[in-house]
């Protein structure tokens, strides 16, 4: 299983938050032998660990220092696409991306057909927003297609360790393309 | 015969900003045009060794690969020679990251490289010591091949990317200076 993290480090991220979920995604995929990679994105995306590297994403995206500018996900998404593409191993595997974003500002470019392009190469998006509720420009950015529960809000008390448990387990049942 | 040195693939990455068009010291007829005779030189040394791979990329606000890494020389050496200036902008960090990813095909037995030739201007795209970060994950060295002497901005950015990445800065004040550096990353 190849799993991509596409994780905001801008200024108006919590960072803590983040990392504790990275952690926890490092944690769940190790004990079952999942290939890890790190993209960071603000205004320009930039992979920071690429999937056959270190499994140490969780210090990487601790080390990477706060980037410029309004966060962009989307662009975040297509610069783990690629990564996927260059790595994808001979047999098929599961794939998917989960993406952090804390949605404080509405991205320049929106989602539309993203979701839809992922799921037709066989790539699973999950996505967290590192808020308790939807901003109302929510919809706006977002598929209409794709459905609202498959996005996790992080309220107060929510059980990081749960979240990301039940994610993956999703994404173990992911059909293999 | 009997050569020990491990194999390498080396991306030359090289600064077409605005700025590159400028003539100091004896870089003449610019700072580009001594960028990529230097480049050429290295090139040609580098792919004495048969095994051994190179790929250009070239960065102003974007950053471009304009091959693939590869043993053509000729290939090389006629896309070096088409290079041009660019556009406003300088983003070394894009080339950084640009780079890299065309090592992401290459062993971890070769010895990876990126050579960035610059004057050292850095106003766009991603922060450079983010992406020397990547190049290091990536076990790739990065040598800041600067033609003349950088800004103060300039120098800070290098410096910060020092701090967080597998980096050397080789600072070439004559056209003697340059050829010696690049060649001394290639052998």
């Amino acid at each position: 299983m190849d799993i991509i993290v596409v994780a905001e480090k801008s200024r108006g991220v919590n960072l803590r938050l983040s990392q504790s979920i990275i952690e926890e995604v490092k944690h769940e995929s190790d004990a079952i032998g999942a290939r890890l990679g790190l993209v960071v994105y603000s205004r320009r995306p930039l992979p920071l660990v690429d999937l056959p590297g270190s499994n140490h994403i969780d210090d990487e995206y601790d080390s990477c220092p706060i980037l410029d500018g309004r966060p962009e996900p989307v662009l975040g998404i297509l610069e783990a696409y690629e990564m996927l593409q260059d790595y994808k191993p001979v047999l098929p595997t599961t794939n998917a991306i989960i993406l952090l974003w804390s949605a404080t500002v509405r991205p320049r470019i929106p989602f539309k057909g993203v979701f839809k392009a992922l799921h037709n190469h066989g790539i699973a998006a999950k996505v967290i927003i590192l808020r308790p509720s939807a901003p109302k420009w929510l919809p706006r950015v977002l598929d209409s297609g794709y459905e609202a529960d498959k996005i996790r809000f992080i309220r107060k008390n929510t059980n990081i360790h749960k979240l990301v448990t039940t994610l993956i387990k999703e994404i173990q049942n992911q059909k293999t393309l | 015969m009997g050569d020990k040195r491990s194999l390498q693939d080396v991306v030359f990455a090289i600064d077409v900003s605005i700025s590159m068009k400028k003539q100091v010291a004896d870089f003449i007829p610019s700072k580009l045009d001594a960028a990529k005779e230097a480049t050429a030189i290295a090139i040609d040394r580098l792919l004495s060794a048969p095994l051994n791979r190179a790929g250009l990329v070239v960065f102003y606000e974007h950053a471009l690969p304009l091959t693939p890494l590869t043993n053509d020389k000729k290939m090389l050496l006629r896309t070096l020679g088409s290079i041009d200036y660019g556009l406003q902008g300088s983003a070394p960090g894009e080339a950084v990251v640009a780079s890299t990813k065309m090592l992401r095909k290459s062993p971890d037995s070769r010895s990876k490289k990126i050579v960035l030739l610059t004057d050292g201007d850095s106003n766009a795209g991603v922060r450079l010591d983010a992406a020397t970060i990547y190049a290091k994950n990536m076990k790739a060295t990065v040598y800041f091949i600067t033609i003349g002497r950088p800004n103060q901005r300039g120098v800070e950015v290098i410096k910060a990317a020092m701090e967080r990445g597998r980096c050397l800065w080789l600072e070439s004040n004559s056209k003697r200076d340059l050829l010696s550096n690049i060649i001394k990353v290639v052998e």
